[in-house]
C-alpha cells in the first residue's frame, strides 16, 4: 500500500471555494473550468458544483470544485460543503481589506473542522484593479505563510494565476496524500440534515 | 427563438405590438412554435381565462377586491395563472394581503424549535403595515445590509427580461436597493439573504416601486419569507426542505432511495423556496407563474413544488452517474422547458394528499424510522414500505397515487 502511493499517479481531490460574497468565486472557477468570464453572473446561492481533470508534472488529477454562497447568512451551510475536502481554496478581494479579514476567520475555522486534512490555498483576487489595492501582496503572503498557506493572486476578468492557482493546489495535495497516510476522510460527502442532534453537531462543525 | 414568448406584458407593453400574442406562452411552450391543435386548444383556453379574469376585475372594480379572495386564488392557480402582468399587477397586492397562513402545526420550526414561543411571540407583535414614519434614503444608506444588498442588486443583470433597455433596467435597478432595505428595516430582526433580492426584483417588475413595497413587505412579515429572515437558515429553510424526502419517500420511494444513497442533501434546491425558484428558473414568465401560485397558496407549497420538479426529473436522475456532485449540479441546473402547468397541478395534488400537518408529523416521523434502519436493510424495506403506504392510505390512497403517476408519466 505505501510503496504503491509513491507510485500513484492519478487521483482526485474534492476543493472548495469559501469566501465573502462578491470576491469572485464563482468567477475564478469558470474561468477555470470554461475559461470564460461573464459580467452578467447571478449571485450564489445553492453551491454550485464542477469538475476538472488537471495534469501536474506527470501526474493526473480529477477536481471536484465547489463553489459556495458567500454571504453572511450562508456561512452556517459552510461546513456541509467543506466536509471531506482535500483543499480549500480561501478567496479575497484585494481591493476590499474587510473580504481578506474573512479569510483570516475562515482559516481558524478550516483548522478547527478539517485539522490538518486539506490544504488551504489563499487567493487574492481581482488584481486588474491594482489602483484599488488595500491589501498587500507581502502582508497577505507573511499571513499565509505564518498559517501554513500557499498565497496567490488571481485575476478572473483578466484570466491572470488561475491555472496556476489551481495547479498550485493540486501539487500540494498530490504531496499531501503521498506523505501522509492515506486513510481517507470517514465521509467526503455532504450530510443531510434530518434531526435536530445532527443539525446541533453540523453547527459547530466537527465531527 | 423562445425569447420573445417570454417577455413580460408589462412594464413594456408599450414595447410589444401584439398583446395577445405575448399571453403566458411559457405554456404553450415548444407547441406553439410549430402550431397544432393542441397548441391551439392551449392558447385558446388561456385567452377564454384572460377575458374571464377581465371581466371579473371590470365587474369589480369598484369593490375591495380582498372580499373575493377565493376567486382571486382560484385564477392565480389554475392552468395559465393570472395569466397577463398587467392582472398581476392588480391582483398580487391583494394576494399578499390575504397570504394563507400557517396555522400553528404547520409552522415546520415550531414542532421541534425550542425558541418557538419566543419566535411565535416576534411573529405575533409584528405590527400590521403602515407608514409610520417614512425613512429617507439617507437612513437606509445607513442600514447594516445597505452594501450587501447593492452588491447582490448589481449582479441581477440576466434576470431582467430580455427586450428590457439599459435605461429602463438602470431605473429599477435604482428602484430595487431602496425598496428591499426598506423592507429590511420593518423588523431590526430581519437579516437579509441573497435571494430575498430576487423576490423583491420580480414583484417590482409586476407592480412597479409604488406596490411593491407593500406586497414585499406583506411577504417578509407574514409568508414564509418571514423565517428565513428572522432565524437561521438550517432553522428554517434546510428544515422545509428536509421534508422534500418525505414527500418523495411517499411518491416515488425507488426515487428517493437512490437519492438518499448518494447522501445528496438537499442543498441542490436550496434556492428554490428561498427565491420561489426566481433564481434558477430561466423564463420570466415561468417566474410569475409561480409567484401567482405561491401568492395564493399555503407557505410550503414551494416545497411540493420542489417535489414535484424533482419527479419530473426522474429519468435524468435514474441515467445520471450514482455520484453526489453529479446530481447535485444535474438538479440546480433547472431545464429551459418545464411543463409549469403540470408541476403546478401536480404540487397542489400533493399539497392535499399529504398535508402539511400531517407531512411534518406523522409522515416525518415515518419517514425517520425508514432513515434510521443501516442502508442494506433499507433496499428491503422500501418495496414494503410503498406497500404499507398503499394499505394506510386505503383504496382512495391508491387510486390517488395511481393517478398522480398517470398525471406525471402519461402513456
Amino acid at each position: 500500500m505505501l510503496e504503491t502511493n509513491v507510485d500513484q499517479k492519478s487521483f482526485k481531490f474534492k476543493i472548495v471555494l469559501l469566501g465573502e460574497g462578491c470576491v469572485g468565486k464563482s468567477s475564478l472557477v469558470l474561468r477555470f473550468v470554461e475559461n470564460k468570464f461573464s459580467c452578467k453572473h447571478l449571485s450564489t446561492i445553492q453551491a454550485s458544483f464542477q469538475n476538472k481533470t488537471v495534469n501536474v508534472e506527470d501526474c493526473q488529477a480529477d477536481l471536484h470544485i465547489w463553489d459556495t454562497a458567500g454571504q453572511e447568512k450562508y456561512h452556517a451551510l459552510g461546513p456541509i460543503y467543506y466536509r471531506g475536502s482535500n483543499g480549500v481554496l480561501l478567496v479575497f478581494d484585494i481591493t476590499d481589506r474587510k473580504s481578506f479579514e474573512k479569510v483570516k476567520n475562515w482559516v481558524l475555522e478550516i483548522k478547527t473542522c478539517l485539522g490538518n486534512t486539506a490544504e488551504i490555498l489563499i487567493v487574492g483576487n481581482k488584481i486588474d484593479l491594482e489602483e484599488e489595492r488595500q491589501v498587500t501582496r507581502q502582508d497577505a503572503e507573511a499571513y499565509a505563510e505564518s498559517e501554513g498557506a500557499l498565497y496567490m493572486e488571481t485575476s478572473a476578468q483578466d484570466n491572470v494565476g488561475i491555472s496556476d492557482a489551481f495547479e498550485s493546489l493540486t501539487a500540494k495535495m498530490i504531496e499531501h496524500s503521498r506523505t501522509r497516510s492515506t486513510e481517507p476522510p470517514s465521509t467526503n460527502r455532504s450530510i443531510r440534515l434530518i434531526d435536530n442532534d445532527e443539525a446541533e453537531r453540523s453547527k459547530k462543525c466537527c465531527r | 427563438m423562445h425569447s420573445s414568448f417570454s417577455e413580460p406584458n408589462s412594464p413594456l407593453k408599450e414595447v410589444l405590438v401584439d398583446k395577445w400574442q405575448t399571453a403566458s406562452c411559457s405554456d404553450l411552450g415548444e407547441e406553439y412554435v410549430k402550431p397544432g391543435p393542441l397548441a391551439r386548444a392551449k392558447f385558446n383556453a388561456l385567452r377564454n381565462k384572460r377575458e374571464a379574469i377581465d371581466r371579473f376585475l371590470k365587474k369589480h372594480r369598484k369593490e375591495d377586491l380582498s372580499l373575493y379572495i377565493d376567486e382571486l386564488r382560484d385564477f392565480a392557480i389554475s392552468p395559465g395563472g393570472l395569466v397577463d402582468d398587467e392582472f398581476r399587477a392588480v391582483i398580487w397586492p391583494v394576494l399578499s394581503a390575504n397570504l394563507v397562513q400557517n396555522d400553528d402545526l404547520d409552522d415546520v420550526s415550531s414542532s421541534y424549535d425550542s425558541d418557538f414561543e419566543s419566535a411565535q411571540s416576534d411573529f405575533d407583535e409584528e405590527p400590521a403595515y403602515e407608514e409610520s414614519e417614512e425613512l429617507t434614503l439617507e437612513d437606509l444608506k445607513g442600514h447594516k445590509e445597505w452594501n450587501q444588498v447593492e452588491l447582490d442588486v448589481h449582479r441581477t443583470l440576466s434576470r431582467f427580461p430580455p427586450n428590457i433597455s439599459d435605461t429602463h433596467r438602470d431605473v429599477l435597478q435604482t428602484e430595487l436597493i431602496p425598496l428591499i432595505v426598506r423592507v429590511l428595516s420593518i423588523n431590526p430582526r430581519f437579516n437579509y439573504y441573497q435571494g430575498f433580492h430576487d423576490i423583491c426584483l420580480t414583484v417590482l417588475l409586476v407592480c412597479g416601486e409604488v406596490d411593491a413595497l407593500p406586497v414585499c413587505s406583506n411577504l417578509a412579515k407574514n409568508g414564509s419569507f418571514n423565517n428565513y429572515l428572522l432565524k437561521t437558515l438550517e432553522k428554517s429553510v434546510v428544515r422545509e426542505l428536509d421534508l422534500l424526502y418525505v414527500i418523495l419517500s411517499r411518491v416515488d420511494p425507488s426515487l428517493e432511495q437512490v437519492m438518499r444513497s448518494v447522501e445528496l442533501g438537499t442543498m441542490f434546491g436550496l434556492s428554490w423556496p428561498l427565491t420561489w425558484f426566481s433564481h434558477t428558473l430561466k423564463q420570466y414568465q415561468q417566474i410569475v407563474r409561480f409567484f401567482d401560485v405561491f401568492l395564493a397558496s399555503s407557505p410550503l407549497l414551494p416545497i411540493y413544488v420542489s417535489a414535484a420538479v424533482v419527479v419530473f426529473r426522474r429519468a435524468s436522475i435514474l441515467a445520471c452517474e450514482r455520484e453526489m456532485p453529479f446530481l447535485h449540479r444535474l438538479l440546480t441546473e433547472m431545464p429551459h422547458e418545464l411543463p409549469i402547468d403540470t408541476i403546478i397541478k401536480d404540487s397542489v395534488y400533493l399539497s392535499k394528499l399529504m398535508p402539511p400537518c400531517l407531512l411534518k408529523t406523522k409522515y416525518t416521523n415515518e419517514y425517520r424510522k425508514i432513515v434510521s434502519k443501516p442502508s442494506k436493510a433499507a433496499v428491503k424495506t422500501i418495496p414494503r414500505y410503498a406497500l404499507q403506504f398503499m394499505f394506510v392510505a386505503g383504496t382512495v390512497g391508491a387510486a390517488a397515487s395511481f393517478f398522480f403517476f398517470k398525471q406525471i408519466h402519461p402513456m
